[in-house]
C-alpha cells in the first residue's frame, strides 16, 4: 500500500512530469568538465608577451605563426582554430603566462615539463668567452654560469633563439633540430648496418713495408699486433662512399655532447660515451660526420667575430693602467700590454667584441669606435711597443757587452801592469 | 513519399572517417550512447550515404580515400550538409606532413566546421542540430526553385 503510494507521489511530482513531457538530456551534461581546454588558446595580455617564439615552437600542429602586431609593434601569436589540438603545450612553453587556455595554466604550474620545441641550443664551451651576454638576454634565465661554465637549461629553454643572436662569437651557440637528428640519426644506422654487414673494408699499411690489403672487420684482430707500432694507419674505406680521414685521434666537447651515440654506433674502434674520451681510433673520420652537434672535432678552434663593423679600443687619456681589462678578457691574444706606456691595448684581429672590458674597466676608458680607427691605433701602439722592446733588447745588450769589454780591461790591464 | 515525411522530422547522419586516429569517431560514438542519445533530437546514424541527409566526415583525407569520399559525397542525395568534425578534418591537424591529400574542403565544399581534436560529444550534436535542419531547407527550397526553373525552360 504505502509503496503505491510512493509511486504515486513520485509520478505527480513537477520534475518527474516536465522530464516525462519533454525528454532531453539535462543541461548538466553540456557543461564543460574542469579539466576541458578551450579552443583555441586565447591571449590574455597581449602587452606582456616578449614574442620569444615559444608557443610557435612547440606548437606540435603548426597551429600558430607569429604576425607583426601594428598596435602592440612587435610580433603576437596568431592561432588558427581550425587546426589547434588543445594540447597546450603553448601554455605550458609561455614564460611570461600571457597564454590562457581554460584552466590548465593553474594545473600547468605544478608539473615539470621538457618543453617540446623546433630547435634546441648548447653553448659550445670551447667557443665560449664567457662575456655574459647571453645569460643577460635570456627572457627566461634558462643560462645558468656555474664552475665557470654557462649552459642552457634544455627544459626552460623556449628555443627564442634571443641568445645565439647576442652571442658575438661564431658558432659558439650551437642549434639543432628534430630534422638535423632524425638525418644524422639515419646515416649513423646506414653506416652501421654496412659495418654489421661487413661490408666496410680497411686498409692497412705500413710506412716501411708496402701496402697491404686486409678485408673485413674479423680480419682486423690479425693486425692488432701491428696497429700498437705508431707506423702503421688504418683507413677505413666504404663502399659507396669514402669518409675524409683524419690527421690526429679527436676529442669530444663535454658541453655539446647529447649523448646519441651516434659515434659510437659507426666507430670501428671505440669510444667512451660516460668519460668523454675516444679509447681506440682507426682516424676515419667516421664520428665527426654523423655527430649531430659537431661535438667531435680536431684540431684548434678559431673564435671568430660576428661584428667586424666596431671594435673595442683603450683609450690612453683615461687609462690608469689598472689592467683590469686583461685579466677579464677570456680570449687569448686579444689584449697585450703594451711596453712602452705599460698600457694594455686591445688588437681587433682576435678581440670578439664581447664588451667584457667594456664592463669590466673602473673609469670608463674603453671607447667603441670603427674597427679601421681601432686598427690603426692598434698598429701604432704595438710598433711604438715593439720599438721600445728593440731599443730596450739592444741597451741591454750593449749594457752587457759594455759590462764585460770593462771587466775585459780590468782583467788586461791588471795582468799588464802584475798588480 | 514516406521518407519526404521522416525526412521533415528527423536528421539523417552518415559518418565517414578518412583516415583519422579515430579519437573523434569515438566522441561521435559516445554521442549515439544514453548519456548525451543523440536520437532524442531525431537524429538517426546510418552507414549508408543514400540514406544520409547530413554527412559527418572526420579526420584529414588520405591519399586512397581521395576519390571514395567524392563518390560518397555524389551519392548522398540532395539537400545535403557537409560537417566536418576535428581539427585533422579542417586542416589535417597534426598529420600535415604526413600523406594526407588535404583538409576535407579540399575536395567537398562543406558546411560546418568544428575545431577541437576531439571536440566534445555535446558540440557535435549543437553543430548538427543547430545547423542541419536550416541548411536543409534552404537547399531544399534552392533547389525547388532550380527544378520550377528548369520546367519553366
Amino acid at each position: 500500500m504505502s509503496s503505491s503510494i510512493w509511486y504515486l507521489y513520485e509520478f505527480v511530482r513537477k520534475k518527474w512530469l516536465k522530464r516525462f513531457a519533454n525528454a532531453k538530456t539535462e543541461k548538466e551534461a553540456y557543461v564543460p568538465p574542469e579539466r576541458y581546454r578551450r579552443i583555441p588558446v586565447s591571449i590574455d595580455q597581449p602587452d606582456n608577451c616578449i614574442s620569444c617564439n615559444g608557443c610557435y615552437q612547440s606548437c606540435p600542429s603548426e597551429a600558430i605563426e607569429m604576425q607583426y602586431s601594428e598596435e602592440y609593434g612587435k610580433n603576437l601569436p596568431v592561432f588558427f582554430p581550425g587546426s589547434c589540438i588543445a594540447c597546450g603545450n603553448c601554455v605550458e612553453t609561455c614564460p611570461t603566462g600571457v597564454l590562457e587556455q581554460g584552466t590548465l595554466r593553474k594545473e600547468a604550474k605544478q608539473y615539470i615539463w621538457t618543453v617540446p620545441k623546433i630547435n634546441n641550443y648548447i653553448i659550445d664551451d670551447e667557443l665560449c668567452v664567457k662575456c655574459d651576454s647571453c645569460r643577460r638576454i635570456c627572457p627566461v634565465n634558462a643560462i645558468t654560469y656555474e664552475n665557470n661554465v654557462y649552459r642552457i637549461k634544455s627544459n626552460d629553454c623556449v628555443g627564442c633563439n634571443r641568445c645565439a643572436t647576442a652571442c658575438p662569437v661564431e658558432n659558439a651557440i650551437k642549434s639543432y633540430n628534430e630534422y638535423e637528428l632524425s638525418e644524422k640519426i639515419n646515416r649513423a644506422q646506414n653506416l652501421k648496418f654496412l659495418k654489421k654487414s661487413k661490408k666496410i673494408k680497411y686498409e692497412t699499411f705500413n710506412n716501411n713495408s708496402n701496402t697491404e690489403n686486409i678485408e673485413g672487420i674479423s680480419n682486423k684482430d690479425n693486425t692488432n699486433d701491428d696497429t700498437n707500432d705508431n707506423n702503421i694507419k688504418n683507413i677505413l674505406i666504404v663502399e659507396e662512399y669514402a669518409p675524409d680521414s683524419i690527421d690526429e685521434i679527436p676529442r669530444i666537447v663535454s658541453s655539446l655532447c647529447i649523448k646519441c651515440n651516434n659515434c659510437v654506433d659507426v666507430c670501428p674502434g671505440k669510444i667512451d660515451l660516460n668519460e668523454l674520451n675516444v679509447l681506440e681510433c682507426v682516424k676515419c673520420g667516421l664520428c665527426i660526420e654523423v655527430c649531430p652537434t659537431t661535438a667531435i672535432r680536431t684540431g684548434k678552434v678559431v673564435k671568430k667575430t660576428l661584428n667586424t663593423e666596431n671594435c673595442y679600443i683603450i683609450n690612453e687619456d683615461k687609462c690608469i693602467g689598472c689592467r683590469i681589462c686583461s685579466k677579464a678578457c677570456n680570449v687569448e691574444n686579444a689584449i697585450s700590454i703594451s711596453s712602452e706606456t705599460n698600457m694594455p691595448y686591445i688588437n681587433p684581429d682576435y678581440c670578439v667584441r664581447c664588451g667584457l672590458c667594456h664592463r669590466e674597466c673602473p673609469v670608463d676608458a674603453i671607447d667603441f669606435p670603427e674597427t679601421s680607427e681601432s686598427e690603426k691605433l692598434n698598429k701604432y701602439r704595438s710598433v711604438r711597443g715593439n720599438f721600445q722592446l728593440l731599443i730596450e733588447k739592444d741597451l741591454e745588450n750593449y749594457a752587457k757587452n759594455y759590462v764585460i769589454a770593462k771587466d775585459e780591461i780590468l782583467e788586461k790591464g791588471k795582468n799588464e801592469l802584475n798588480l | 513519399m514516406i521518407k519526404d515525411f521522416a525526412r521533415k522530422r528527423s536528421i539523417n547522419v552518415c559518418i565517414v572517417n578518412t583516415g583519422g586516429c579515430n579519437g573523434c569517431d569515438i566522441e561521435v560514438v559516445s554521442a549515439l550512447a544514453p548519456r548525451y542519445d543523440i536520437e532524442q533530437y531525431g537524429i538517426y546514424v546510418h552507414n549508408n550515404p543514400r540514406e544520409a541527409d547530413v554527412l559527418v566526415v572526420t579526420g584529414p583525407v588520405v591519399l586512397p580515400w581521395k576519390k571514395r569520399l567524392k563518390e560518397i559525397f555524389d551519392k548522398t542525395p540532395e539537400p545535403k550538409v557537409v560537417v566536418a568534425v576535428g581539427a585533422c578534418a579542417l586542416s589535417c591537424g597534426i598529420f600535415k606532413e604526413g600523406h594526407v591529400y588535404g583538409p576535407v574542403d579540399k575536395i567537398i565544399p562543406v558546411n560546418a566546421k568544428l575545431p577541437g581534436c576531439p571536440p566534445r560529444p555535446s558540440e557535435i550534436i549543437e553543430a548538427v542540430v543547430s545547423i542541419a535542419p536550416e541548411a536543409l531547407a534552404m537547399k531544399e527550397k534552392m533547389l525547388k526553385e532550380m527544378e520550377s526553373k528548369n520546367k519553366d525552360k
